[in-house]
């Protein structure tokens, strides 16, 4: 911690400017920088722990911003989101520690990797700076200008809780002080968004809360990504690409250290790999995932006017990813495709699903496979008996009951029974290997699904938006309607489905945007 | 029961509250012959007559029972030709070293008989409280929706099984299939027309607070929490019956009771 001497203002101790009123600080002594750690530690277990949720994020910063900072990049999320208390409040209660001291450890590992003879310096102390370019223009689409309920993968849930938007995320030092007037330097993920904003001139708006919004849930997965004990990780939090190892480039380390343009982690100079996603940073290669690259498959388009389509992936916490660009006719993608982020996905079939152009449209195809192909529902969509579907992290499957009593036996007998009244269908939610559990009757002529609020609750489940979907019945037509929930509902698909753009589909536990183009 | 309103003559249809049957002219509503006390059952066996219960207004139907008795859509001597639940040969009321039974004949829905004290149940087993017909059954009862033949090496994605509740109490459907599904997360589940676990308002035949299924173990107990009509457990193969017990055949209520001698029909065809 080091105070300026100008305003007073306590920064964190490596922060070359003050985040008050932008003076330079003093670079501080080395026997300053060797506090005890684990005394930094224990300060800020104790105060995460003994704080309120409500008054967490702030706790944790003013007793151990040093140890916030320095120590975990990728648990930088740990004391901003508001929201993330609530998230936290389920997994950590018991496993406080461990999970604590867990995600500051490998989060540190996968800054800092190992020593090798080539590069036997220690590798700079991260000194955040602004990234060399402002965050790519896909994702502040991808955020939006607006609301808060945006097309990420992952529900924080904060539009259920106004308040996470507000009292603790914006008291902590690094929320508020880079919107100030801070000249220059300041963490990197509160770089604004909007591509029209200079990184050097902190806008005061109302989007600030969406940046807020981005850097929490890229934080936040990369504390639940480092945090493998935690017993709120999800199947698609566990699936998630695990971030590959950090390798040691050939070049010597430079001073200033990068921070990733996806997850804002501290990509110190000389690693090729983003420690917190696993993003290639090659000098040589200028960002480009070059070395995932697949093949190139089928026959070339001929014609002048090709469309191309990329699947941009989504990672878990809802910043994109390597992008696959589909330049031919057609392709099939699957388990099979030479693409690590197919290849590792148990879900997937080999031969899963086939994008191909026809006129000037880009349809895709499911391949009939085992978990099939589920796209992001827009509006309303109608549903058929045996149609499948995802909110949050439940699979369900809606099966249409007709009135009516069905054919008798081959001796003329009919089958006795519960009479169906007025229900025209049943939803069930899927277990196991396609088995059906619970299973709920659908008679009223609207079914509200959701995690708090609706006939069918799933407050479990952290994906789930508050209010999701709803199941409706008019003029013999079952429909589903998502009702705005942040992660959307994805229904499976038959046959061949035309895509537009940012149209988001799921394949095995992986969602991709589609991005379509002219060449 | 609105919907036993057949013609005891001729077995067609009448319409409720009338007086004659259309079709022949039978005449439906006389007094009902009040139920006799129970004669004297000296002599093996016992006399008894197997009541169809239907709508008051409507005629008593008594049907003796000598040394047995068939009950059948087609054949036997106590026909329901209108009631597509019942087979053509349904269940045989017998007597047996002087007890009375009823036999199942490999019916397709099965005969039912009204619980007199918490039973215990089978996995499987059906049972019936109003008009809705359950069974307890594992998670997996059901079978997988997927293909048999699905591809080997590819996880589904699903939600995981609960651990603590590998039963559940499955509703079966009219014209077969399953709907309402609840599992038994805390041990037991309430079936009623409201307040319980399961509620079925639109069920006039169940009682508020119907009936009661508790799991351990491998115990599935059913107990009828005083229901107004009664919950019926599936006979399997053959069950004893005594006097004042009901049973249930495709949609048809039947009570067993001490004969009445004056009893004008011995056979009937209903």
């Amino acid at each position: 911690m080091s105070t300026c001497a100008q305003c007073g203002h306590q920064n964190a101790k490596h922060y070359r400017f003050c985040l008050g009123c932008g003076a330079e600080l003093p670079q501080l002594r080395d026997e300053e920088e060797a506090a005890p750690k684990a005394r930094r530690r224990s300060s800020l277990r104790d105060a995460f722990s003994s704080a309120e949720p409500a008054a967490r994020p702030a706790a944790l910063i003013s007793a151990a911003p040093d140890a916030v900072y320095e120590e975990a990049p990728a648990v930088m999320g740990l004391h901003l989101p508001a929201a993330l208390d609530s998230a936290l409040d389920l997994a950590l209660d018991s496993a406080l520690d461990s999970a604590l001291d867990s995600a500051l450890d490998s989060a540190r590992d996968s800054a800092l990797p190992p020593l090798t003879a080539e590069d036997d310096l220690p590798p700079p102390l991260p000194a955040f700076e602004v990234p060399s370019e402002p965050a790519p223009a896909a994702l502040a689409e991808l955020m939006g200008a607006g609301g808060g309920a945006l097309d990420l993968p992952f529900d924080f849930h904060f539009q259920d809780q106004p308040s996470a938007q507000e009292s603790p995320a914006q008291e902590s030092p690094a929320q508020e002080s880079p919107a100030q007037e801070s000249p220059a330097p300041k963490p990197p993920a509160l770089q604004p968004q909007d591509d029209a904003a200079p990184a050097a001139r902190a806008p005061q708006r109302a989007e600030e809360a969406e940046e807020t919004y981005e850097l929490s849930s890229s934080s936040l997965a990369a504390a639940r990504d480092a945090r493998p004990a935690a017993p709120a990780v999800t199947p698609a939090a566990a699936l998630s690409p695990a971030p590959p190892a950090p390798a040691v480039s050939v070049r010597a380390a430079a001073q200033a250290p990068r921070v990733c343009k996806h997850c804002f982690a501290v990509v110190p100079k000389g690693f090729a790999f983003c420690g917190g996603c696993g993003t290639r940073y090659d000098e040589d290669l200028r960002h480009e995932p070059a070395h995932h690259t697949p093949p190139p498959l089928g026959v070339p388009a001929k014609t002048a006017e090709t469309q191309y389509l990329r699947l941009v992936h989504i990672h878990p916490d809802g910043s994109e990813g390597e992008a696959l660009s589909l330049n031919i006719k057609q392709a099939t993608l699957g388990r099979d495709y030479p693409w690590p982020i197919f290849q590792r996905d148990p879900y997937l079939s080999p031969k899963h699903v086939t994008f191909f152009f026809q006129g000037q449209s880009v349809y895709l195809r499911d391949e009939g496979g085992l978990n099939g192909t589920f796209v992001k529902l827009k509006g309303t969509a109608e549903l058929h008996s045996g149609d499948l579907f995802r909110a949050g992290q439940q699979l369900f499957r809606f099966e249409r009951i007709k009135p009516g009593r069905g054919a008798p036996s081959t001796d003329g007998t009919r089958r006795l029974g519960s009479p169906t009244y007025q229900t025209w269908g049943r939803l069930a939610h899927v277990v196991g290997h396609g088995e059906l559990g619970r299973a709920w009757m659908l008679s009223d002529s609207t079914l509200d699904i959701g995690r708090v609020r609706g006939a069918i609750t799933f407050e479990q489940d952290r994906f789930m938006s508050g209010a999701h979907c709803t199941l409706s019945f008019a003029e013999e037509r079952a429909t589903l309607t998502d009702k705005g929930s942040t992660n959307g509902t994805f229904l499976r698909v038959q046959g061949n489905v035309p895509l537009s753009q940012n149209d988001l589909v799921l394949l095995g536990q992986q969602i991709f945007r589609v991005d379509l183009g002219l060449v | 029961m609105s919907h036993l309103t057949h013609c005891p003559q001729c077995g067609a249809g009448v319409i409720p509250r009338s007086h004659f049957c259309l079709q022949c002219g039978f005449m439906l509503s006389p007094p009902a012959a009040p139920a006799a006390p129970a004669a004297p059952a000296a002599v093996e066996p016992p006399a008894v007559d197997l009541v169809l219960i239907r709508s008051p207004e409507l005629k008593e139907v008594r049907f003796r029972v000598r040394d047995r008795a068939q009950i059948g859509r087609v054949e036997g001597n106590m026909i329901f030709r209108e009631d597509p639940y019942i087979s053509p040969l349904h269940a045989t009321l017998l007597y047996r070293g002087g007890a009375l039974l009823i036999r199942d004949e490999g019916s397709f829905n099965g005969v039912f008989v009204r619980l007199r004290e918490p039973t215990q149940l089978e996995e499987g087993e059906v049972f019936i409280a109003g008009e809705q017909m359950y069974c307890v059954e594992e998670y997996s009862a059901g079978g997988s929706f997927l293909p048999e033949d699905a591809e080997q090496g590819v996880r589904f994605f699903a939600n995981p099984k609960p651990a603590s509740a590998p039963r559940r109490l499955t509703q079966l459907l009219e014209g077969g299939g399953r709907g309402l599904c609840v599992p038994f997360t805390d041990g037991s589940l309430s079936v009623g027309r409201q307040g319980c676990d399961l509620n079925f308002p639109l069920d006039r035949f169940m009682s508020s607070r119907h009936c009661h299924v508790s799991v351990s173990n491998d115990k599935i107990v059913l107990t009828d929490m005083g229901s107004r009509n009664g919950t019926f457990v599936q006979v399997k193969g053959e069950a004893p019956l005594s006097v004042g017990d009901f049973i249930l055949i495709g949609k048809q209520l039947l009570q067993v009771q001490p004969h009445a001698p004056h009893s004008s029909q011995s056979q009937v065809s209903v």
